[in-house]
């Protein structure tokens, strides 16, 4: 067992770039079924049909499918993608910087902000608000809640110009169990109409997609996605450790600093959007790492394409299972990821173990 | 060429560094030897630019440490620490071809990770999982990480530091780590190490630096340094020196 658990996957002939190809044809299948999926089911074919149609590429099917596809689909499903994608690759780097398989943004209190910020608003501060401003004002306030909580964690973790890892990490669970009571007290102040709207932000959906969040969240992911890059070499060299990462060359602290506050804020964005949405950014590094090893350079683009592939399917699923009902998606990939963790969790055991 | 004057490291009020002045030929192997807490690794440290002293100043080829730039450093010198951990599975090349990265996208030596492997003694290793190696042979593929770092670097360029590199290594990794540094030094690079195990150090070092709280308490040859007398002064217990009667070297056994 323990040589299968620690087995490193060998570098096939086939090269990063080419199983990266596949690995984003694969998500643009994915992207089909999923837009394919719901009350009424269209076939591939047809959905590709619609999605070409506006370019004048096909013609569009006379029936309803073009405006359930464009207006009911797209919006939520590209929203899907992209909080897939972002938490796949936010996942995979802050695995990389604690260089522990079971770390996530959660870790630095993003998501455990975020629901302080929303649940914030929606018992305190919609009622405040001039009418207007409301639609966006609960992920507004996730978003900054998010940025803040991981904020006062960085503070925290530093001493004397450094940010130490394993004070980040205890840091990290304070603030999550500081926010967690902050909002619980919120909670118990709620009426009945705002725990409900508390409950389904809590749960995660991407159905409130709109081009407006679409655009806001896409521009909060962009920095992350552009530098994610120029994160690789460094937490390459983390694997060795934080002294050998040092004397070669790599800025450790500026590391620290850019990957966290990238993360924090796209993350925040994709938490804001959609909600709590758990254990993408755990499975999603680990599918990539079982599938060819641990070398970021592989890792970062597989974690975020897994992301965006897995995440789309798992909102098509919430939409079917309990029709006409709607499952959170968030709901949905805390049951299959779970135990997944669990799983996980056994195996390293049994390998750190030797049995 | 390494140089060093008036460094001065404090810690919780207690001077656990004070070196007035220090200076490392290329070479030859450079031993630092004491006990625990003497101030070995801090010194380690601050002469591989690692950290900085409170005060004084170290000098690699004349310029201060803290006026390198970290890649151009990272072109100069290496560092083997103790032990090293992985955060994730990597085969023993992987591990070795991180020690290129200070060189990515410069060129250089296309087969470097093989030839650091067979330097090091461990390219039978190649596919293997580090985690699932032993002790001493993941530091043999530490050791070959180093080499590739410093590989295509001009000998008396390059500077190896390691830090207490054999210590619970069996002896057979232990001797197999010093020789292929002390290879090295003789091709004209400057190595430094910290070192536990006194005839280890008398066997493979050039010179020897023998501290104890933090301070100097001699500096020179082995056959010079290796008394009684420094040893009992610096570790406070009583050795006895005899011949060996095959190398002409000297060996210190526990009186």
């Amino acid at each position: 067992m323990s040589e299968a658990a620690l087995s490193v996957p060998r570098a096939r002939a086939m090269g990063h770039g080419m199983a990266l190809l596949l690995l984003a044809g694969a998500a643009l299948c994915g992207l089909l079924v999923a837009l394919g999926i719901g009350a009424i089911r269209i076939p591939p074919d047809g959905v590709l049909r619609e999605l070409l149609a506006p370019l004048g590429l096909a013609t569009s099917a006379p029936g309803p499918e073009g405006a359930i596809i464009w207006t009911l689909r797209v919006p939520r499903t590209l929203l899907a993608m992209l909080a897939g994608g972002v938490l796949g690759l936010a996942g995979a780097i802050m695995q990389g910087l604690f260089r522990n398989p079971l770390a996530d943004p959660g870790l630095l209190g993003v998501s455990a902000g975020g629901a302080l910020g929303a649940v914030f608003m929606i018992v305190v501060g919609l009622a405040l608000l001039p009418a207007p401003l409301r639609p966006y004002a609960t992920a507004g306030a996730a978003f900054l809640g998010a940025l803040l909580v991981t904020l006062l964690v960085m503070r925290v973790a530093q001493h004397e110009g450094r940010v130490m890892i394993a004070s980040m990490l205890l840091a990290g669970i304070i603030f999550n169990a500081l926010a967690g009571a902050a909002t619980s007290a919120l909670i118990f102040a709620a009426d009945d109409m705002q725990l409900r709207d508390i409950l389904f932000w809590t749960m995660g959906s991407v159905a409130g997609a709109t081009p407006a969040v679409l655009g806001a969240t896409l521009l909060a992911a962009l920095p992350l996605i552009i530098a994610a890059p120029f994160l690789v070499r460094g937490l390459n060299a983390l694997i060795l450790g934080e002294r050998e990462a040092q004397t070669l060359g790599i800025p450790i602290e500026r590391l620290k600093w850019a990957s966290v506050l990238l993360v924090a804020l796209a993350v925040g964005a994709a938490v804001a959007a959609s909600g709590m949405i758990g254990f993408v950014g755990i499975v999603a590094p680990h599918l990539a790492r079982l599938m060819r090893g641990a070398d970021h350079r592989w890792v970062l683009p597989a974690s975020a394409l897994i992301g965006a592939a897995l995440l789309p399917l798992a909102d098509a699923a919430a939409r079917v299972l309990v029709a006409p009902a709607e499952l959170p998606i968030g709901l949905l990939t805390a049951l299959l990821g779970g135990p997944f963790f669990l799983a996980l969790l056994l195996r390293q055991r049994f390998a750190l173990d030797g049995r | 060429m390494i140089r060093a004057e008036n460094l001065l490291v404090t810690r919780g009020g207690r001077r656990i560094l004070d070196l007035p002045a220090l200076s490392i030929a290329p070479g030859g192997v450079f031993g630092i030897l004491g006990p625990n807490g003497a101030g070995k690794s801090t010194l380690l440290r601050v002469l591989a630019g690692e950290m900085a002293p409170d005060s004084g100043r170290a000098f690699l080829d004349g310029r201060p440490l803290g006026q390198w730039r970290a890649g151009d450093l990272a072109r100069r010198r290496a560092v083997l620490p103790q032990h090293s951990t992985l955060g994730f599975p990597l085969r023993a090349e992987e591990v070795v071809a991180l020690g290129r990265l200070p060189h990515a996208g410069r060129g250089g030596p296309q087969d470097s990770v093989r030839a650091a492997m067979r330097e090091a003694g461990v390219a039978h290793l190649a596919g293997r999982n580090h985690a699932t190696l032993s002790g001493g042979e993941q530091q043999r593929v530490q050791l070959a990480r180093v080499l590739a770092q410093l590989d295509g670097v001009p000998p008396a360029d390059s500077v190896l530091f390691l830090d207490e590199p054999t210590s619970a290594l069996d002896l057979p990794h232990q001797h197999a780590i010093m020789a292929v540094a002390a290879a090295r030094a003789r091709a004209g690079a400057t190595v430094v190490a910290v070192l536990h195990d006194l005839n280890l150090a008398a066997r493979y070092c050039e010179t020897l630096l023998m501290m104890a709280s933090g301070q100097r308490v001699a500096e020179g040859p082995p056959t010079e340094l290796l008394t009684p007398e420094t040893v009992r002064r610096a570790y406070g217990i009583a050795m006895r020196r005899i011949p060996d009667p095959e190398r002409g070297e000297v060996l210190l056994v526990p009186a």
